[in-house]
Parts: C-alpha cells; structure tokens; sequence
C-alpha cells in the first residue's frame, strides 16, 4: 500500500504547471499534498472502496516533508475522530484509531489503512478543488485560489 | 438382482382390521412362484395395489390421502408392511399412518439382523433405488384392466413402456432441462439470437467509427493549436520588428520587458517561498493549528500513550523475584500482572505515538498568508499591467502604428481562437466526471466515454457470442438425443417386435395374433380378425417381453388379470402369465377364475398359493382361507350377479 493520486488529478495539477510561466509545484507530493489538505479540511474523502486504482507515485514520504509528516498524520487522525464521532474523552477508541492510522513497522510510519484513508481524502479534495471554478492558468494564482477554497471548507 | 415379495401385513386400513399375506413356502424363505389372493370387490384389492406403489416408491401424501385409509369403525394410526428379498438380502418397509394428524412416515428394518429394530426413513437398495421410478413400478404392480391401453389405442403407453424399461425415459426427461440451462444463459448474458448479435455488432461498429472520428478531431485540432502558436510567434516577431524601427518606442518597449521579468521573478521567488511555508499544515491553516492543539491536549489528559509500556509489566512478571515495591511475587501475582499488560501498549507502538505528541508539541504558528498571497496578488496585477502597456505601446509613425494594431488584434484573434480549441481538447479528452456531467459529454463527444463504450460493447458481443454458441451447441445435443432416442427406440422396438411375435406364436399357436409395428401404441396385423382377448395376451406377451431386458428381475404384482378375458383366451393366457416371472403375485375376483385358474402352471404342483379373504358381518373382520377347494368355490354374490348385497357364500 502506497500514495496514491487519481490521473484525473494529476492531469488537473499537471495542466496548471504546464500553464504556468512563473511557478511551478516541485513534486507529485506537492500535488498530493494540496489535494489531501483540502479534504482533511473539509473532514470529507472518497470511501474506502472508491481509492483511487492506479498505480502508487511513490512509497515513501519525500525530505520535503519528512519533518513534518507527523502533522499531516494527526490532521488526518483528527479528521477521522469527527467523521467517526468519536468523543474525545475515550481514550481505547481513540488509542486504537491512532493505532490503526500509525505503524511504528512502515519506514513512512503511517500504516497501509492510514495510507488508503489519505488517498481516499486528497482524491476527495482534488474533487473540491476541479468544482471550485476554473482551473488557474498561473501558479501564483493556484496558491491564492487555493487558500480561498481552503479557507472555506 | 431378484427381487421378491415374501409378506404383506395390514392392520387398520380401510375395513382391513388386521391382515398378514405370507407369499413364502412353508418352512422356507422362498417365495411361492404364484400367489392368488381372492378378495370381492370392496375387500381392499384396488387399495392394496395403490399401497405397494406408495411403499416401493416412498411417496409423500396429502392430509385427505391419508385419512381416505382411515377404518369406519375409527382408529388413530394404520400399518402397511412389506417383506422383501432382494438378493441374499431381506428387508421391510413400513409404512405408518397416523390418521389424527393425516402424516404418513416411512421406516425400514432388517428382520434377519440379531436386535434390527426399526430404522427412520424409506430404503431400498442401491441397484433398485436407480431404476424405480412411478413409471416403472406402474409396469410390474399392474392393473389387468389396463392392458388394453397397450393395444392400438394411439396412446403412447407400449412405447413409453419399453423406453422406461430400457431406461431411455431418462434421456427423454434430460431434454427439457437443456432448454431451461440455454434460457438461464440467455437471462444472464442478454442476446439471445443471431439477430440480436447482429444488432450489437452494428452498435460496436458505430461506435468504434465514432471513437476514430473524435481522435482524429483532436489531432486536428491539436495540430492546429501548434499550427496557432507558430502564427503568434511570426506575429510577435513581425510587431517587434515594427517597434523597433521606432527607436523611443523600442526603449520603452524594452523598459516594459524589463519590469516584466523582473515582476516575474519576483513572482516566482515569492510563490517558491510560500509554496514552503504551505507545506507545513500548522502553518497553512489556523484550523489545522487549532487541531494539533486540541489533539495534544486529549493525549495529555488520557495520557496517551501511557508512559510505561507492556513489555516492562511481561518482564517484571517473567523475571523478576519481587515487584518494584519490594513485595514477593507468587504465581497469581504473575498471572494478573501478564493479563493486565494486555492493556499497555508495546514498546514501538509507545514510539510512535510519542513522535506524534513530540511533533505537535512543537508546531509553528499559523503564517499570515493573507498578507503574502495579497502581495502576490499585487505583483500578478502589475505584472498584467506592465503587458498590457507592452501592448498597447504606440508608434509616431501612423502607419506603423495603424499595422502594430492590425499585428496586436491578430495576436490576440489567434490566441482567442487557440484557447477555443485547446477548450475543445480538453472537453473531448477530459475523463474528469464533473466535468462531463457539466457539459454533458457523452459517447459521441468525449473520447474517454467512447472508449468506455467501445469496450463495454466488445464484451456485449464476447457475450453475445458465446450464448448464440452456446445455444447452437444446446440445439445439436437436444438434436443428438432425439436422434440417439430415436434410433435405439427403433432398434429395441424391432427387436420387441420379433421376440414378441415369437412368443405369442408359443402361446397362441394356431389362433396366434403378430404385432406390425410399435408407434405409440402396439398396431397389430389383421386387427380386424384378431378377438380382444388375443389383443391381451399379445399385451401380456409385450410385457413379459419387455421384463426380459431389464437389469432387476421384479415380482409381476397383477389386479384382475383375467376379467376381460373370455374363457378361451383365459385358458391360453393363464400359462403365459405363470411364464412371465419368477414370482405373480394375482389378485383375483371369483368370476375370472373359470378358465384362467385351472390353466396356470405353476413350477410345481405346491409352487402356489390360493388365499381367499373376505369381509364378515363384523365391521372390520376379515376371515382368510388357504384352501384350494375353498378358493375355487367361493363365489360373492355381488360379483356373480351384480347385485348391491355384499353377502359371501362360503364353499365347504
């Protein structure tokens, strides 16, 4: 189990940088990255059976963002307490979501269920972000585009 | 196989109170070669006849069945009971009948097993249990008066006869169920014919020819697009060589380009910085900041995760002599101390949930990006600033000025005309489903669509196909059975015919009667001059024929088989019925004796039973006799006259 992103979102992010003269994203990451924030966000993904079935960009969690991969876990293990309605008072429920979502074994240190749930969140925000308008042409535009869309979520 | 009938018990069916038919010799098991049992009509014949097919077969009745063999005279439960030999083996069915609740349940038992009590369920041995349908039991537990069925009737009965003993039936029965696995086929995998093939092929091909027509759009319509960014450049190239024949406006126009790139740069640079800064969740979002906060103050007030791990608790319970608090540990401390380590987490999964706490421990703040990305937003605006003085710069020079325009406006045509087409593109290649659903893309406008349905109709037709094929090869068995139906039928009716004929020559001899042909029912020659008891022997000659190919050897269990008969055909049917099999078993009434009893030939003078049951005037009694004189006497009135008074006159 790996990262994931959709071709159509690829193709959404690849359109903007091929357009863009002043800017550019510096990896699939960096693609995967935006998409996933947006549905943590917006506390929406796919569901499981709707993961996106191509073939994986990468295994591992690229320098980037190895300092701060832990904060994109625990966005993500927010996001699932409030989709799930765990009360944050219950201590097993919780321990065995972060439990579930992290895995001391994985050199990314998210489990193979943790990695599916964040694949199924950036094909979900990919989703919001292709709906919110048209598609930037400049990536100075993207980023402020992006914010704004962020913001509402 | 041999199978024989050694006894038959009654109790409490019908006005049967209690009855026991022993078929055997005395002092052995064997059975006698004939049985005759002389019962009045009323006495229980027909019923008797309908209880051996129900007990051979194990047939399932109905409450109002049941209750039909319910005695006047009232009782809970009846029995029918028979003792078969099969073989070397012996065994009994027992057919139980509880009239209160109007069930019937079978048993079986082994009377020459040592303790063999009843056995739950119907039985019969293995070689018999494959060839006994209703079917075939109808063909050696006869009713007499249906011989005539056999005889130029037009019904199908001597034919179905001989294809039930030679077991083609069940070939005959397999056929409809080719059909209905065809139509289960046909159900799952939607075309049904070679008409409905065709009609997928033609869709196929549609939409193959609309798929190479949309690629062929978007080649075009890409090639176009290079085509326009070759003109835009030659324009731009064109402009530029007009400007700079206008030495101030070229300084300016090199003045703008210069804001341009730098504007650009900076563009670049300041997207490059925030792009960093975004990537850090703590600082893209006040929310997301907000979470991490809330999320370590959980972890905090669960304490999770607990600072002291399992393993620590497996050690102190393996290996250590006394807890940390200096008590001796005995084995039930131990015990406790490993159950309860269950609920502490393992060394690694402590690790990693103590990264994540170190983490949040030390997130950033929120950035002010607003105030980055509105500075970004400004240098964007004068960036298109800049291009648009570039591109509105004028000339001194009318004329050139006047063609600078003319240049400008077929720039921005071309680049109008190019974004129209590279939209086009992107509608026809787009396999983003918002996106279609947006602009309603289907089929025959979007070539992911296309392709979808190409292939979803490639597989219709893979389908298609395989069930026309399928069909086609159900059609040529179903035919192939027929044909191998019909050929065997034909060869095992001329032998029928031929083995028959022979017989009835032996019985017969000089009034003998020939079967022509066997078509449905049995055609014989000179019909006209043939009387109706020859008709009935030559169908008790058929069947005895027939019994000759089958793989069990049955009991000929017979009702009234001489009551048509005149007296001089009974005379010269009765050896061929003896004949027949090993073992008759005749139920008789007294007015077809004359003739037919005298004429039997047993394998030996004691080789045959002569019982005589009869009603008394008390409800329910039975008296049997074994006499011989007694049988040939006894006569009922009823029978003998017709009349309605069931009264017995009992010979001495």
């Amino acid at each position: 189990m790996s990262f994931r992103l959709s071709d159509n979102a690829r193709k959404y992010f690849d359109e903007i940088e091929n357009s863009s003269s002043t800017g550019q994203f510096n990896s699939m990451w960096d693609k995967y990255y935006f998409a996933a924030m947006i549905g943590i966000k917006a506390r929406d993904r796919v569901s499981t059976d709707d993961e996106p079935s191509v073939e994986p960009f990468v295994d591992s969690v690229i320098e980037d963002f190895r300092d701060q991969k832990f904060e994109i876990y625990a966005a993500l293990i927010s996001a699932e307490v409030e989709r799930q309605y765990i009360p944050k008072d219950e201590e097993d429920e919780i321990r065995d979501l972060m439990l579930s979502i992290l895995d001391s074994n994985d050199p990314t240190q998210l489990s193979d269920h943790g990695k599916q749930l964040l694949n199924c969140y950036a094909e979900r925000g990919y989703k919001i972000l292709q709906s919110s308008g048209p598609k930037p042409t400049e990536f100075d535009q993207f980023l402020r585009r992006y914010h704004q869309i962020l913001e509402k979520q | 196989m041999n199978l024989r009938i050694e006894e038959i018990r009654y109790k409490n069916i019908r006005d049967i109170g209690s009855l026991k038919l022993d078929f055997t010799k005395s002092g052995s098991n064997q059975p006698k070669h004939i049985s005759l049992v002389q019962m009045p009509n009323g006495t229980g014949k027909t019923t008797t006849m309908g209880l051996i097919r129900h007990l051979i077969l194990g047939s399932e009745l109905n409450n109002e069945t049941v209750r039909g063999y319910e005695p006047e005279t009232g009782a809970s439960n009846g029995e029918f009971i028979i003792s078969f030999a099969a073989g070397e083996e012996r065994f009994r069915l027992h057919m139980e009948l509880d009239y209160d609740l109007g069930t019937i349940t079978y048993k079986h038992s082994y009377p020459q097993r040592e303790g063999g009590g009843l056995n739950s369920n119907h039985y019969l041995p293995l070689e018999l249990e494959n060839i006994l349908t209703e079917e075939f039991v109808d063909l050696f537990v006869f009713n007499g008066e249906l011989t005539d069925d056999f005889i130029e009737t037009g019904e199908d009965k001597a034919e179905e006869a001989l294809k039930i003993v030679t077991r083609l039936d069940r070939i005959e029965v397999q056929r409809p169920a080719i059909e209905r696995v065809v139509e289960k086929q046909q159900q799952n995998k939607g075309a049904k014919t070679e008409q409905g093939l065709k009609q997928i092929r033609s869709r196929l091909e549609k939409r193959e020819k609309k798929l190479a027509n949309l690629k062929q759009l978007r080649n075009s319509l890409e090639d176009d697009i290079d085509g326009h960014d070759s003109t835009i450049e030659d324009l731009e190239a064109e402009r530029e060589s007009i400007i700079a024949s206008d030495k101030k406006a070229l300084e300016k126009y090199k003045e703008y380009q210069s804001e341009i790139n730098d504007l650009q740069t900076t563009l670049e640079t300041d997207s490059a910085e925030l792009l960093d800064s975004m990537r850090v969740p703590s600082k893209l979002s006040p929310s997301f900041h907000d979470d991490f906060i809330s999320l370590l103050k959980h972890m905090q007030i669960l304490k999770l995760p607990r600072s002291t791990s399992k393993e620590f608790f497996v050690e102190l319970a393996d290996e250590e002599e006394s807890c940390i608090c200096g008590r001796e540990l005995d084995e039930e401390h131990r015990s406790e101390i490993r159950e309860n380590a269950e609920k502490f987490l393992s060394n690694e999964d402590v690790g990693v949930l103590n990264s994540l706490k170190q983490r949040l421990g030390n997130i950033s703040e929120p950035l002010d990006l607003d105030t980055r990305l509105e500075s970004l937003r400004k240098t964007r605006q004068d960036l298109k600033q800049y291009e648009t003085q570039q591109d509105q710069l004028n000339l001194r020079d009318d004329d050139l000025e006047a063609e600078k325009q003319k240049l400008t406006q077929k720039i921005e045509s071309e680049k109008a005309t190019k974004e129209n087409k590279e939209k086009k593109v992107d509608l026809l290649t787009s396999d983003d489903k918002v996106l279609r659903q947006k602009h309603n893309l289907n089929w025959e406008s979007n070539i992911p669509e296309a392709k979808r349905e190409v292939r979803k109709y490639k597989n219709k037709r893979e389908e298609a196909t395989d069930t026309v094929t399928f069909s086609n090869q159900a059609n040529k068995l179903d035919a192939i059975l027929e044909e191998f139906v019909d050929r065997a039928i034909s060869e095992v009716k001329d032998k029928q015919i031929q083995k028959t004929n022979e017989r009835l020559d032996q019985i017969l001899k000089r009034s003998s009667v020939q079967i022509e042909s066997i078509d449905d029912s049995i055609n014989l020659k000179n019909k006209s001059g043939s009387s109706e008891g020859q008709s009935l022997a030559v169908a008790y000659a058929y069947l005895s024929t027939l019994f000759e190919g089958s793989a069990v050897d049955m009991p000929f269990v017979i009702d009234s088989p001489a009551v048509s008969l005149d007296h001089k055909v009974r005379s010269e049917v009765a050896p061929v019925i003896s004949n027949l099999f090993d073992q008759v078993i005749a139920f008789v009434i007294s007015t077809e004796k004359e003739g037919f009893i005298e004429n039997l030939e047993p394998a030996t003078e004691d080789d045959i039973n002569y019982y005589t049951v009869y009603k008394t005037d008390k409800a329910g009694e039975l008296r049997t006799h074994t006499d011989r004189d007694f049988f040939m006497d006894f006569t009922s009135e009823e029978e003998e006259e017709g009349g309605p008074v069931h009264s017995v006159q009992e010979g001495e």
